[in-house]
């Protein structure tokens, strides 16, 4: 363990057995459609990231990428690389839970919701990697981190991953993803919007206490898919994570607050600190995942107590407002989704929330229709289920929810406005300005069964089955045919 | 249409414009320009656009 402020990066000592990031880089790192690295020299702060990220999107292409050689807030060479995007396709995702690539489609979230009940309870260590290095005072300065500003009107550079935290005398973590704005060396507002951190935030300011709080700053992708899924207040998301990993999250005492707040021994970099109740700071604007900027606002200040990494550590960031950014949350929300309903009207099939949704506002949901009215009553579920759709359609299931020109093809062909559309007024309106505002909308796209209506067209199942490509064209273009 | 209360202002030093929740608006704190980083009240703005469904 160091306290000296460290000016090389040391080499990374992978603990055996265990799950980190720099593993997982190392699984991908071989194929360039998943992994790219950049040796360049970046500034963060100047939006060289976003913008590599923004044209590797444009083209089509979604691999995650290390930054080798980022500057850090002040403008000088930073000790850590940072990677982002890691998230960005639905089959990296299942790589992180160990699922086979095939199942990257609607199994996927069904698996995370099952993954869900699989908790296993974390394990407390002493030696932990995360404590190789600490700055703490002075030396904890948040803008020698390789801080992202991602978007033209964001209100500076932004750390993008989760806080972690507990309610006074509770001993189950709630970790969330927040942003942490990089005010000052030494504290940053944090925007504490998700129901149960707001709970233990509340629950500290009652009792005029400082608020003890962590922003892990990378880990096993598996450990953040983990702490996404809604699980009920009182879930401890450490062994939520646990179960994701299928291993133990391995835990440490802090640096500032010791057994009373227990840390992820094997995340990259942590940032502890205190909420003092009331001192609040200007935070925002910010592109959020709707693609459009969150307005400025008043947010609580985290001021930083001790920062700590692990040697070799890298800076993990997420491209906000970006695929890895809604897989992040739709994953999660499709199984949820879809378990609900089975449970409620058991005819799903499948559920995506698409991109054009932003991974949160829309679904699309299949069934095996039984009834005319099944449909409605799936959609009706599940709106009241996940509060914060706003569009929700449904489709017979031989309409594939995860081809959008299918999805719409449905709407245009079997949707009668007079019947099929319904409106939810009244409800939550977002957390951001969207034209729907507290409305709902739910499209029943199913084909029509109560009265005589025409069939979509389709080649026989049996000739699709006997003739496979690479056995007629004469010049396949791709093994993939 | 029930939308979320905010407002644009554009700053008095680049002339930029930025978006700000309506909570802000008389809440007595200085705004901070995401482009130049002056703050200013909104009231100092160069100008503000508050148009609200």
């Amino acid at each position: 363990m160091s306290s000296s402020l460290a000016s090389v990066r040391s080499p990374r000592s992978p603990v055996a057995g265990v799950k980190d990031l720099g593993g997982f880089l190392d699984s991908i790192k071989g194929d360039p459609a998943e992994y790219q690295s950049v040796s360049r020299t970046v500034n963060p702060m100047n939006f060289d990231v976003t913008a590599i990220l923004e044209h590797l999107e444009r083209s089509g292409r979604y691999p995650a990428v290390r930054f080798e050689n980022p500057l850090d807030v002040r403008g000088d060479p930073s000790l850590f690389p940072v990677v982002a995007n890691l998230w960005a396709t639905r089959e990296r995702c299942a790589d992180a839970v160990g699922m086979p690539r095939s199942d990257a489609g609607a199994p996927l979230g069904l698996r995370f919701a099952d993954m869900v009940d699989a908790k296993r309870e974390p394990v407390v260590i002493k030696d932990a990697p995360v404590h190789a290095n600490i700055w703490r005072g002075d030396d904890a300065d948040m803008l020698r981190l390789p801080v992202v500003r991602h978007a033209e009107m964001d209100l500076g550079g932004v750390l993008t991953m989760a806080l972690a935290m507990h309610a006074p005398g509770e001993d189950f973590y709630n970790i969330t993803f927040v942003k942490q704005f990089a005010e000052s060396p030494r504290g940053g507002g944090v925007t504490i919007h998700s129901a149960h951190l707001s709970r233990m935030l509340r629950a500290w300011e009652r009792r005029g206490e400082t608020v003890p709080v962590i922003n892990i700053l990378g880990h096993h992708p598996a450990f953040w898919i983990g702490t996404l899924n809604n699980t009920p207040y009182g879930d401890n998301e450490y062994a939520t994570a646990g179960g994701f990993l299928h291993e133990p999250v391995r835990l440490a005492p802090s640096v500032t607050w010791g057994e009373k707040f227990l840390v992820p021994a094997d995340a990259e970099i942590i940032l502890e600190g205190e909420i003092t109740p009331g001192e609040m700071t200007v935070v925002d604007p910010f592109g959020e995942i709707s693609r459009q900027y969150q307005p400025q606002e008043l947010a609580p200040m985290m001021r930083i107590t001790a920062i700590t990494f692990r040697d070799g550590a890298i800076m993990q960031d997420v491209f906000a407002g970006h695929r890895e950014h809604m897989l992040l949350g739709s994953i999660p929300r499709e199984g949820t989704i879809y378990k609900h309903l089975a449970e409620k009207i058991g005819t799903v099939t499948a559920v995506n929330m698409p991109f054009s949704g932003c991974g949160r506002y829309t679904a699309y949901i299949s069934i095996q229709k039984g009834t005319d009215y099944q449909a409605k009553q799936a959609a009706l579920h599940a709106a009241a289920h996940v509060p914060n759709l706003q569009v929700v359609v449904v489709v017979d299931d031989d309409i594939d929810v995860f081809n959008e020109e299918d999805v719409l093809w449905a709407v245009n062909t079997y949707v009668d406005p007079a019947t099929g559309i319904d409106t939810i007024k009244n409800l939550r309106p977002p957390t951001d300005a969207r034209g729907m505002g507290s409305t709902r909308v739910l499209i029943d796209a199913t084909r029509p069964t109560h009265i005589a209506f025409p069939t979509r067209l389709r080649v026989p199942p049996e000739a699709m089955a006997r003739i496979q490509l690479n056995d007629w064209l004469d010049n396949p273009p791709t093994a993939a045919m | 249409m029930t939308t979320k209360n905010i407002f644009w202002a554009t700053c008095p030093s680049c002339g930029k414009d930025f978006l700000v929740d309506g909570s802000l608006r008389h809440a007595g704190v200085q705004l901070i320009c995401p482009f130049c980083s002056r703050r200013f009240l909104p009231d100092e703005a160069a100008k503000l656009d508050e148009r609200h469904s």
